[in-house]
């Protein structure tokens, strides 16, 4: 059997997703039997130039959302030369925490973290140029975050901030069978097709109605009731499935937090959330408070929509960038 | 050629869609800046639609039955009212102006009101110009 040849290329990452690969322990060591790694910063080599001289890839893996140009240059550039491109996280697929910088243009961001921030005594801001010093290059900040599944065609997806082992197993066994021979299903994804609330095994009522909306320290919650029902924002009616057998944070006590996106045929995994806990606000009790009450109550209880709930999917929402002038 | 706004007015079929016939049928005049959507209750508007909406046009109008305690269906008007609430907190961090969305309740004999909101509503929305993004505002 020829062995496939695997290149691994990053964007804005965290790095999570290379310590959620090895996760996977003594499959690694069928993986280093299946394929060939050929580019990969963080096990063989990382220059572009590397990347650029490379051809016939078989396997490209993308990490991170696109926040600079030359985390483009990586994307396009592995688009090009891949036979199968895999999307390796969130970010990717959605955009990912990178993201939640397209709530202020790139310009501010540069001037807070050179320049304003507590910490900083430097005077001069790099700007949105290009930086040039000898031979080095400084790649420029794009305008805004942008999802690289917007950018090109993935044909499988790997959600999961990070993706769990069992994703990584499974890839592994893609991998596998396409070396095989066997082809690569369209826009794969290795994740459910429901909601992680298909999967939670905790108690739900029919209607869930808040009075208030709590932290989860302000408050001592039974263990077996839904999150929602007793005033804990937890996202899971708006997430994909897929994160295990029963969902990794729900198992440990903690509301979801959405890190898988949106549920298939829905784009926009935060509004569908806005959506459905405005409502969900006094559900039933409305009639007894005035219409201005009722306004304040629902501004006072959800201080940061976008940072609660567009935390994972900003990137790939209607509104998913600064707008000014406004 | 000086800016016309456009705005999507999502209509409640019991009392906005109303309001909007009867303000056509007395013949009153009023901006032809609006592109009409009835929907059954102003509940089952989802924010999805609002926001896909204000992406393709310059502002979003509500329209429902008479008071939010009057809704044809009982709840849907709180629900429409909670949303949009919430919304707005959400536009404001995306530097969107919030005036953008605007809820209305129109009676369906209220013709005069339908015409006089959309025509505030349009001076509104020309003062507030184009929606902007920052690199759209800002040419390299």
């Amino acid at each position: 059997m020829k062995k496939a040849r695997l290149a691994v290329g990053y964007g804005s990452i965290c790095g999570g997703c290379d310590v959620a690969f090895t996760d996977v322990g003594t499959e690694l060591v069928d993986l280093a039997e299946l394929v060939d790694i050929v580019y990969w910063p963080a096990v063989v080599d990382g220059k572009i130039e590397q990347l650029k001289k490379i051809s016939d890839i078989d396997i490209g893996i993308y990490f991170g959302a696109v926040r600079t140009e030359h985390h483009e240059l990586v994307l396009r550039l592995l688009d090009e030369k891949s036979k199968i491109l895999v999307a390796f996280g969130t970010c990717p697929c959605y955009g990912g925490i990178p993201a939640l910088g397209n709530v202020e243009t790139s310009d501010s961001l540069l001037q807070t973290a050179y320049s304003e921030a507590p910490n900083t005594t430097n005077d001069g801001i790099p700007g949105l140029r290009k930086l040039k010093r000898q031979t080095m290059e400084v790649p420029r900040l794009k305008a805004f975050i942008s999802a690289p599944s917007d950018l090109v065609n993935f044909d499988v997806f790997v959600p999961g901030c990070p993706p769990p082992v069992q994703s990584v197993s499974k890839l592994i066994d893609l991998i596998r069978d396409y070396s095989a021979g066997d082809p690569i299903p369209e826009m794969h994804f290795i994740a459910e097709e429901t909601s992680v609330c298909d999967f939670c095994k905790r108690e739900k009522p029919e209607v869930i109605s808040i009075d208030r909306i709590m932290r989860i320290h302000e408050v001592e919650f039974n263990e077996d009731e839904c999150f929602l029902s007793q005033g804990i924002l937890c996202m899971g009616p708006v997430t994909r499935a897929g994160c295990g057998e029963e969902p990794r944070c729900i198992q440990k006590n903690m509301p979801c937090r959405g890190c898988f996106g949106p549920l298939p045929k829905v784009r926009d995994q935060g509004t569908k959330f806005l959506s459905s806990i405005a409502s969900s606000i006094v559900l039933g009790k409305e009639k007894n408070m005035s219409d201005e009450d009722l306004q304040h109550l629902v501004k006072k209880q959800v201080l940061d929509p976008v940072g609660q709930f567009y935390r994972f999917a900003l990137a790939v929402a209607a509104f998913n960038r600064r707008y000014t002038g406004d | 050629m000086s800016f016309r706004p456009r705005i999507t007015a999502f209509l409640c079929q019991w009392c906005g869609s109303k309001g909007a016939d009867m303000a056509g049928t007395s013949r009153m005049k009023y901006p032809s800046t609006v592109t009409p959507i009835r929907v059954p209750c102003t509940g089952r508007i989802d924010l999805t639609h609002v926001l896909d909406a204000l992406t393709k046009s310059d502002g979003v109008l509500i329209g429902g039955c008479y008071t939010p305690s009057n809704c044809h269906y009982k709840h849907g008007n709180y629900q429409a009212l909670k949303r949009v609430e919430l919304l707005k907190v959400f536009l404001k961090q995306m530097g969107v102006n919030p005036d953008r969305v605007r809820l209305e309740w129109i009676r369906a004999s209220e013709g005069k009101k339908f015409a006089e909101t959309i025509r505030s509503f349009t001076e509104q929305l020309e003062k507030l110009g184009p929606l902007k993004t920052q690199e759209e505002a800002m040419p390299e």
